[in-house]
């Protein structure tokens, strides 16, 4: 998991902003975003395997695919796990330090979030088979979206930092314009 | 989102929610700090209450118990001394045996003192009396009897009248006869029911604790006694008193006020007497007034009736003619007659009249109601008026004096004397009171304002404080609320309209990011001091390098001296210095780095792009400009950049402690081996001299170099380009090698060669020849050289002759070879040691310090000579200098200056 984060200020008020003096401005911002989460989101979905990271893994859905639990659940499949693999710009739940979400990576897929953090908790494993095997074969925990997170973050930080810089900058000369 | 999903945070940002949430969730537990205090005080209240009134209940009993108690010890007391003359130690000897005796029967003291004080009156005796009262105590309990009876029947008994002990127990009434002693009846009783009262008070421990309440009620109550008397004492001679004083004060007062009460009563009274008085003296107008108005009414109700009262004797009248009898004609008639009236009745012009009468009659009842209304106003009013002025009539009814008479009297009656001047006290001590509340209120307001004004100071100061702080960290909060088209300014933070906590919120954030900013700049100055002790310790090093060269050279001594200085081999202070003078004109030429990859065994590129940084560093600071041009020329990121930077500068002393090791792996967050990943790449020699990089690793390192540098120098023989060994992807950290570049370098490494293969072929021919003499010697001798007829004893001659001269030519030849040999190793050696040291060894003297370093192996070296004396041509010069230089070859001599 990365250690510290950048703290971006003013994102929703400049894209409101934007939206009144300069919306080829608030495009160019959102592409650099959507842009750097759909990159981060192919990447974490290119880190699912067609075939089960361990050969037990059922890959035929269970009798009651929905329900949680029971044999074969959850199945390994590869396009449900790849589909359950989103990205989401929606804020959420405010932080006691005061901060929120402007865009996440989501694991959805029940599959998923296992083959994700299996091990996470359990560390060395102890005596659990499935997740010692699972550490040998593949990697420690974080082997999706968090994997993808820890290794871009920074870099899509620094981009979505200075494409809002940009249109800080934008939105500043257009309200000193309107001002004079 | 279902269940459990995973979310990873790739973006954050700033919130108020959370600030907002923070103020309402303050604002909620203060009220719900309030909402407990008002519940917790009324609770406090309610138990003030309770247990103020459990208290008067308690001590109320407990005075009570003590009253009872007192009595009865009085009571026992007083039979005690009266009877006997019993002492005081006697008395408190039966209280302490009633003490005791109390808890070990379960009755109460009151009843023992009672009947202890019975038996005692009868016997005179305490000792008796406990005995009986023993007997007695056993008796009530059994039969279950109270102890007053049973004590009365043991009394009379001890008194002689034994026969009413049968009363007291029936089945022992046999037992008891007329001449049946009373003391043989106590033994029977003694022995029939001793040890009862105590048996059944073990068996009973509620009553012995509701005695032992008792006994703590009497104590506390004992301890109250004397408040409540001091209390009683307080009513009697002080309360009661005052009562009767102010009752003396008052009395008159309370006295007016009853008859004021009574006046009003009498005052009413005559008001309905005055009323009856009017109504029968207008009697007719009420008469009229309600006789109109019931005519209007009746004359409205005929209208309303007329109508259809027609309509039924219309249809009595036709069904009249059905009816059979007597009655048929009286019918008709009647039906006709009331038809006739209700016809025209409740005709339309009859309901006009009606109208008008009813209007009419509605006005004079009207009027005459308002009189009758007017007049009973008036007289109510003008009793009122003279109840509230306290008159018997109005001045037009009797005389004003009268009237001002009976006021004054009535305020004197009320008022006179002490209690008037008591009036005017109170009345002066109640607007005392009222001035001083409302200056107390006043006061209370203007303390109420002043907090209120320095609770907003401080709130003021506070957001001045923390907008300070706010702009420490260079944000601009807002000034105002100017809105364009809909839209605030960027900044949220507008003082006007936030709350000091949202600012604090905002603080706190930029707090956290001014850490992380604050970490960064320091990590930053310690980089700069780092650069900054390396700039130093470079200078120190030019510097040592400037008095070095005072004498215009180096000599092998200084270069000693020089290493040992700067904590380096003599090799790497060489390397230093030619690195050092490489940059010193700015440029790097190529011959520059040609004779580093020479001199360290690296590549030219890596030799390049190492003084291009070291060129870049010679000022110890890396500009940004400086950062973006090396990415530029050598395709390297900003971080490789930096880490090459940074790197160069720590080993710049060719040696790389652990420590450095260490801060290179923090600073760009690198492994151990990505760091001599990088070493290696870098091309430069360098020495470790901690335990991070463990020999193995340091071999392995070198000869990595080294395999590197000779599969280049192969790859150049080739004519292909080798990407290094280090299995690196990318142009910017592999050894692209470039044969058009490499190949001035390789030249003078093959003519090296070459020389050396014509001194080792001249070798071999000098060996060829002498084994061709050996063997020409040898036939002479046995005379059987096939080429020659060398038969005879002249024959052996020539051939021994000829031996001889080939001998000779072939000894000369191999002289020659090792000669050619020995010129070729100078050469390869001069050629070296040009490449290896620029233009510093072998120089003689060097006019200036500029010509160091501009020698190119690849073209002969350049030697400055200043010659005492005069040439006559360039060739002369040179070809005596060549044949000096050959001279001291020839004496086997190293090249030395002195040689010359």
């Amino acid at each position: 998991m990365a250690k510290s984060a950048i703290v971006l200020t003013g994102i929703k008020e400049t894209r409101k902003a934007l939206e009144s003096f300069d919306k080829q401005a608030l495009r160019k911002f959102d592409k650099v975003i959507n842009t750097e989460l759909n990159n981060a989101k192919k990447d974490a979905r290119n880190l699912v395997s067609g075939t089960p990271p361990l050969s037990g893994w059922s890959t035929t859905a269970p009798a009651k695919p929905r329900s949680r639990g029971g044999a074969g659940w959850p199945a390994w499949d590869q396009s449900i796990i790849k589909t359950g693999i989103v990205s989401s710009k929606a804020e959420r739940k405010v932080r006691k330090d005061y901060t929120t979400s402007a865009g996440a990576l989501i694991n959805k897929s029940a599959a998923g979030v296992i083959f994700e953090l299996s091990g996470r908790s359990n560390k060395g494993a102890g005596k659990n088979k499935f997740i010692s095997n699972l550490e040998k074969k593949e990697s420690q925990a974080s082997r999706l979206v968090w994997k993808v997170v820890d290794k871009d973050k920074d870099k899509i930080e620094r981009n979505v930092e200075i494409a809002l810089n940009e249109a800080k900058a934008t939105l500043q000369k257009n309200l000193e314009k309107e001002r004079a | 989102m279902s269940t459990g999903a995973v979310v990873a945070r790739i973006l954050t940002q700033y919130s108020d929610k959370g600030s907002k949430q923070a103020q309402k969730d303050i604002a909620k537990l203060g009220k719900q700090i309030d909402a407990f205090g008002k519940k917790a005080a009324k609770s406090f209240k309610l138990a003030v209450v309770a247990t103020a009134a459990l208290s008067v209940k308690i001590g109320k009993d407990a005075v009570a118990a003590a009253i009872e108690d007192s009595r009865s010890q009085i009571v026992l007391a007083n039979a005690m001394a009266n009877t006997t003359g019993a002492t005081k130690e006697a008395i408190a000897a039966a209280e302490g045996y009633i003490s005791k005796t109390q808890f070990r029967v379960n009755v109460a003291d009151d009843q023992l003192r009672q009947s202890l004080a019975s038996l005692y009156i009868a016997t005179g005796d305490l000792t008796e009396a406990e005995r009986l009262q023993g007997i007695a105590l056993d008796v009530s309990a059994a039969s279950g009897k109270d102890l007053f009876s049973v004590t009365a029947a043991i009394t009379k008994a001890q008194q002689g009248n034994v026969t009413i002990l049968k009363k007291l127990s029936p089945e022992l009434s046999g037992l008891i006869g007329k001449t049946t002693k009373a003391e043989q009846v106590f033994a029977l009783l003694e022995d029939t029911y001793g040890g009862t009262a105590q048996a059944l008070a073990d068996t009973d421990p509620l009553t012995k604790l509701k005695l032992a309440y008792g006994d703590v009620l009497e104590t506390l109550g004992y301890e109250l006694l004397p408040v409540v008397k001091e209390f009683a004492k307080y009513i009697v001679d002080i309360v009661v008193p005052a009562i009767e004083e102010w009752l003396k004060a008052n009395g008159s007062t309370l006295r007016d006020g009853l008859k004021a009460v009574i006046d009003i009563v009498l005052n009413f009274t005559k008001t309905l007497g005055d009323l009856a008085a009017f109504y029968a003296k207008w009697e007719w107008v009420i008469k009229v007034a309600f006789a109109f108005l019931a005519l209007g009414r009746a004359l409205k109700l005929i209208n309303y009736v007329a109508r259809p009262l027609s309509g039924i004797f219309k249809a009595l009248e036709s069904t009249g003619g059905g009816v059979a009898g007597a009655f048929k004609k009286l019918g008709e008639i009647f039906a006709r007659v009331f038809l006739k009236f209700t016809s025209v009745a409740g005709s339309k012009e009859f309901a006009g009249i009606y109208k008008v009468f009813e209007r009419l009659a509605k006005v004079i009842g009207t009027l005459a109601g308002g009189f009758i209304l007017l007049g009973t106003a008036g007289i109510a009013a003008s009793n009122g008026l003279k109840d509230l002025f306290g008159i018997d009539a109005w001045p037009w009814e009797k005389n004003v004096k009268n009237a001002v008479d009976y006021v004054s009297t009535l305020t004197e009656k009320t008022y006179g004397g002490a209690a008037a001047e008591k009036y005017l006290g109170e009345k002066a001590a109640a607007r005392a009171k009222r001035q001083a509340a409302a200056r107390a209120a006043a006061a209370a307001a203007a303390a109420k304002e002043a907090a209120a004004t320095a609770k907003q100071a401080a709130a003021e100061a506070l957001r001045a404080k923390v907008l300070a702080q706010i702009a420490k960290f260079g944000v601009k909060p807002g000034t105002g609320k100017a809105n364009i088209k809909g839209v605030t300014p960027l900044s949220t933070l507008d003082p006007a309209a936030q709350e000091a906590i949202q600012f604090e919120a905002v603080r706190l954030n930029l707090i956290k990011q001014a850490n992380i900013a604050e970490q960064a700049r320091w990590a930053a100055i310690m980089k700069g001091y780092e650069a900054l002790t390396e700039s130093n310790k470079a200078l120190a090093r030019y510097n040592d390098l400037l008095a070095a060269l005072a004498d215009k050279e180096i000599s092998s001594e200084e270069l000693t001296i020089l290493a040992k200085k700067w904590g380096m081999t003599k090799e790497a202070a060489m390397s230093y210095i030619q690195t050092l003078i490489a940059v010193s004109d700015g440029k790097i030429s190529d011959d520059e780095i040609v004779n580093l990859a020479k001199a360290w065994g690296s590549t030219k590129e890596q030799a390049s792009r190492y003084l291009d940084f070291f060129n870049a560093l010679n000022d110890g600071y890396l500009s940004n400009a400086e950062i973006e041009k090396l990415k530029t020329t050598w395709g390297l990121s900003s971080k490789e950049v930096q880490v090459y930077a940074d790197l160069i500068t720590k080993a710049s002393d060719y040696v790389l402690s652990d420590k450095e090791i260490e801060d290179l792996k923090k600073n760009w967050g690198l492994t151990t081996d990505e760091v001599v990943a990088y070493i290696r790449k870098l091309g430069q020699p360098v020495t470790f001299s901690g335990t991070l990089i463990d020999p193995a690793t340091q071999a392995t390192l070198g000869w990595k170099s080294a395999l590197d540098a000779l599969l280049a120098y192969q790859a150049a023989l080739a004519g292909k380009g080798y990407s290094g060994s280090s299995g690196s992807s990318g142009s910017s950290n592999g050894y692209v090698f470039d044969p058009a570049a490499s190949a001035d370098a390789n030249k003078e490494a093959a003519d090296a060669a070459a020389a050396a293969a014509d001194a080792a072929a001249a070798v071999a021919e000098a060996n060829s020849a002498a084994t061709a003499a050996a063997l020409a010697a040898a036939d002479a001798i046995l005379g059987t050289n096939s080429g020659n007829n060398y038969s005879g004893d002249d024959g052996i001659a020539r051939r021994a002759a000829a031996a001889g001269l080939a001998t000779k030519n072939a000894a000369e030849t191999a002289r020659l070879a090792a000669l050619a040999k020995q010129s070729a190793q100078a050469d390869a050696y001069a050629a070296g040691m040009a490449a290896k040291y620029g233009g510093f060894v072998g120089s003689s003297t060097l006019n200036n310090a500029s010509g160091i370093g501009t020698s190119n192996s690849s073209s002969p070296v350049v030697v400055n000579l200043t010659v005492n004396g005069s040439v006559t041509t360039e060739n002369d010069l040179v070809a005596t200098v060549r044949q000096g230089l050959l001279r001291g070859q020839y004496n086997g001599q190293s090249l030395t200056l002195e040689a010359v």
